[in-house]
């Protein structure tokens, strides 16, 4: 299978930190990657960055085949390259619908034009958004939430709606920010089970994990970042053996 | 070639005036971190006072000095009244305080003295002519005066327990809280200085062109591009930008006519945020 | 009396155009705007100087709404990396130096003299000149606030919303966040442009020292007392506002202590006042906004 994304000789620098450091990782097509790494390794940035929200200052991202780096965030998530936020951002005052009716792309509702317009149109595709909606819901199972204020849903539930709202636009790449993280383990369980019906429906996962037991069971590949340097990719089997990765950890975390 | 000292005479004065005020806004800034929509107005009120306290044959130093303090004490006292309640809501809110401030200064000021316009009763002096350079005794009285007020309180920021607190709680309010610093002692220390040094501002200004309730509003765009181009929370950054911004209005006379000086003003400020969307010379944090 | 009561309601009116711009910058968008006045003064020249030429009023309010609405744009695309506190200060800034170019430019706008003449050009058969004006001012209101609330609770009401809680989601969903933050800008503009038409063409007089930072001040207690984003609630608040200073100058007759321009003062100072109350009030300890 192909590589849906390939990132080649990608460099970060913060001040006097390089966050990532001639970075080279590729995903293939309708995997689930992990990608691992110790506290500060640079995860999230190059998660980041990949999602348009940072820009490099060297490297190549090609998704697709084709080179993104250089795209603002909203045209890389309309090329079908989605993205959660570690801690959840659900859009508090508005409902769990609505903050998935807020997704599907090119609604004409969404056009300044319709506003003029009779509001017939629009009506009909709320209606289809809405179903949608609801059916996203009950794939990740807050169905029964979907008429109340995002705010008032608890940690577990607002980590479902971060992946509710990147599974509503169908993109053919999702990165995963810590999805089980700070998640009692049955809701880990059930947000496993979402994540792999996700996989079986054809999107492909990148996933940025801390809790070892979730990217064995769900992982065909892992790749290891340390200091911003991919140190190691392979199965999480070659991955638990390698000593290098080991290392990394050791030195850079307390037991 | 008189015009050139002309020039620079005249960019020393405005610098003088801006500095005070300006630094009250960068303080305000740094600290509480919202812009002050309403240090103008105290600069307006704090002219007023002293004009009150002139009238009962207070010489003007005195009558400013003393103008000073209860501007202070009236901002201080607007911000434990009120702002307080706000500190926890974000920037917007004290914002919109402020602007509600502003306008209730300045029609407050309008309210008591009329539209009228007033003057300090200033005797006419011969003025010290030297290289070209003209300057009246009042004008040489000011710029002293603000010079000495800046070193003072840059000096006080540096090596005061006081300045110490305040540059540690602007720098990471958190920490200064852990170290036993009391926020409220410092915002409620800056507040009383912002009034002060807004109130000095103003009675400069007055004595430079005449009191009106629009006094201070009349200088609030030079007094924010200054603010922002000595970069938001340093009071050495207000007194050099101050010089700067002055300088180039007053050489871009040659060029504009003169009611745009503020307009240009503007310009700068905006320059600078498109520029340096985080302001020219640093973010956040009080420097001395 | 009645005639008091007529120039109140017009000035309700125009201030309302305003207010519901600025509701759809601020209130809905979050966009703090401190300087809607601004628009509102371009708005007021540009039919001045239209009108007087010739052009009816109502092209002259589509013209006032274009070219307000543009130079809304140029601000918004000017200003997309700003945060919040630094909006506020380019906001207000940006009014004044409109303002200060409408007092130096004579050529076009007889500087410190404004315009006087401008005509007033619409008379419905049946009903005086003001009431006339109200009539129809008061069915444009209609009109913008129609739009407003459609523009509220249609999906794109939804996504300028989402980009008030948070711009970086939005963008995230693959919308295109500074389109809309200009859109939203320029539609404010536009109206409060409008609202500055109907002004000059109601008081047929206009200089640069109606342009002060007063007006500004006005809608955003209008909007705040409406609770932001309620286009309803932006008209009932500018109600509130509008008798509040145009309502009191009733009480001169009554009031003999204070002259003019203290009453007017007293006024300004009661309006500041009331700003700051709501403002401790919606954003003190335990509450929200």
């Amino acid at each position: 299978m192909s590589n849906l994304l390939e990132i080649a000789g990608l460099n970060k620098r913060f001040g006097g930190l390089q966050a990532v450091d001639r970075c080279e990782l590729s995903v293939r097509e309708g995997s689930i990657t992990g990608l691992i790494g110790p506290n500060g390794a640079g995860k999230t940035t190059l998660f980041s960055i990949i999602s348009g929200f940072t820009k490099p200052d060297s490297g190549q991202i090609r998704f697709g085949g084709r080179r993104i780096e250089g795209l603002g965030a909203y045209e890389v998530a309309r090329r079908g390259l989605r993205r959660t936020f570690q801690i959840p951002r659900e859009l508090k005052e508005m409902s769990v619908l609505e903050n998935l009716m807020l997704v599907p792309e090119g609604q004409f509702g969404d056009r300044l034009l319709s506003v003029l317009l009779p509001g017939a149109r629009v009506r009909q595709e709320e209606q289809v958004n809405e179903a949608a909606a609801r059916e996203v819901l009950e794939t990740v199972g807050l169905a029964e939430k979907a008429d109340i204020a995002a705010a008032r849903l608890s940690g577990g539930q607002k980590k479902l709606l971060e992946l509710a709202r990147c599974l509503m636009s169908r993109p053919r790449l999702m990165l995963l920010d810590e999805p089980t993280a700070g998640v009692n383990p049955t809701l880990i369980r059930h947000l496993m089970k979402v994540m792999q019906k996700v996989h079986a429906s054809g999107i492909t996962l990148l996933i940025i994990e801390h809790n070892m037991n979730v990217i064995m069971e769900l992982c065909e590949r892992v790749v290891v970042l340390d200091r911003g340097h991919v140190i190691a990719a392979g199965t999480p089997a070659e991955i638990q053996q390698n000593k290098q990765v080991l290392d990394a950890y050791l030195g850079g975390v307390d037991a | 070639m008189d015009e050139l000292q002309i020039y620079l005479v005249s960019a020393l004065v405005s610098a003088a005036i801006w500095t005070l005020p300006a630094a009250a806004i960068s303080l305000i800034y740094g600290v509480l971190r919202y812009p002050n929509f309403a240090i103008p107005e105290f600069m307006t009120l704090g002219a007023y006072l002293a004009l009150l306290l002139c009238g009962f044959s207070v010489p003007l130093w005195l009558s400013a000095l003393l103008a000073a303090v209860l501007t202070g004490l009236i901002a201080l006292a607007v911000d434990q009244t009120i702002f307080r309640f706000v500190r926890a809501a974000g920037t917007l809110p004290p914002v919109l305080l402020s602007l509600g401030l502003m306008l209730f200064l300045q029609n407050g000021v309008r309210f008591i003295w009329g539209n009228d316009v007033h003057q300090y009763p200033i005797e006419l002096a011969r003025p010290f002519v030297f290289a070209g350079f003209i300057v009246t005794p009042t004008q040489a009285a000011m710029i002293g005066a603000v010079a000495v007020i800046l070193v003072f309180g840059i000096a006080a920021l540096r090596w005061t327990s006081f300045g110490r607190a305040v540059r540690a709680t602007s720098t990471n309010p958190e920490l200064a809280v852990v170290t036993g610093i009391r926020p409220e002692v410092v915002y409620g220390g800056i507040i009383f200085a912002s009034g002060f040094l807004a109130a000095i501002g103003g009675v400069a200004l007055a004595t430079e062109t005449s009191l009106t309730p629009l006094l201070g509003w009349r200088v609030l765009i030079p007094l924010f591009a200054v603010a922002i181009l000595g970069g938001l929370g340093s009071v050495t950054g207000a007194a050099l930008a101050a010089l700067l911004l002055a300088t180039v209005s007053e050489f871009s006379l040659l060029l504009l006519p003169v009611t745009y000086k503020t307009a240009l003003a503007f310009l700068v400020l905006a320059l600078v945020l498109l520029v340096r969307p985080t302001g020219l010379i640093r973010t956040g944090g009080i420097e001395r | 009396m009645t005639a008091y009561l007529v120039a109140i309601l017009i000035f309700a009116v125009i201030y309302g155009f305003v207010a519901l711009g600025l509701n759809i910058q601020w209130g809905l968008t979050g966009l703090i705007n401190l300087g809607q006045v601004a628009f509102f003064a371009v708005g007021a020249y540009c039919a001045a100087l239209t009108t007087q030429a010739g052009l009816p009023l109502l092209p002259a309010l589509v013209l006032a709404a274009l070219v307000s609405g543009s130079l809304g744009g140029a601000v918004a695309l000017f200003t997309p990396r700003l945060r919040e506190d630094y909006l506020a200060i380019v906001t207000l800034g940006f009014s004044e130096f409109v303002r200060l170019i409408f007092l130096n430019e004579k050529w076009l706008a007889g500087g410190p003299d404004g315009i006087a003449g401008i005509p007033r050009p619409v008379t419905i058969p049946g009903l005086d000149s003001e009431t006339s004006f109200l009539v129809i001012a008061a069915v444009l209101l209609a009109v913008a606030f129609w739009f407003s609330q459609r523009l509220a609770h249609f999906p794109i009401g939804r996504t300028l919303r989402a980009i008030r809680e948070d711009e970086t989601v939005v963008a995230s969903i693959g919308k295109p966040t500074l389109t809309y933050k200009t859109l939203a800008f320029v539609l404010g503009a536009a109206l409060a442009g409008i609202g500055g038409a109907l002004f000059a063409s109601y008081l047929t007089y206009i200089s640069p020292d109606m342009f002060g930072p007063n007006i500004s001040i006005y809608v955003l207690a209008a909007v705040l007392l409406g609770r932001q984003g309620s286009t309803l609630g932006t008209l009932a608040g500018t109600a509130v506002v509008a008798v509040l200073l145009e309502g009191t100058r009733l009480l001169k007759d009554y009031i003999t202590v204070v002259d003019g321009v203290q009453l007017a003062a007293l006024r300004l100072m009661a309006l500041g006042l009331a700003l700051m109350i709501i403002v401790a009030v919606r954003y003190g300890p335990g509450r929200r906004a």
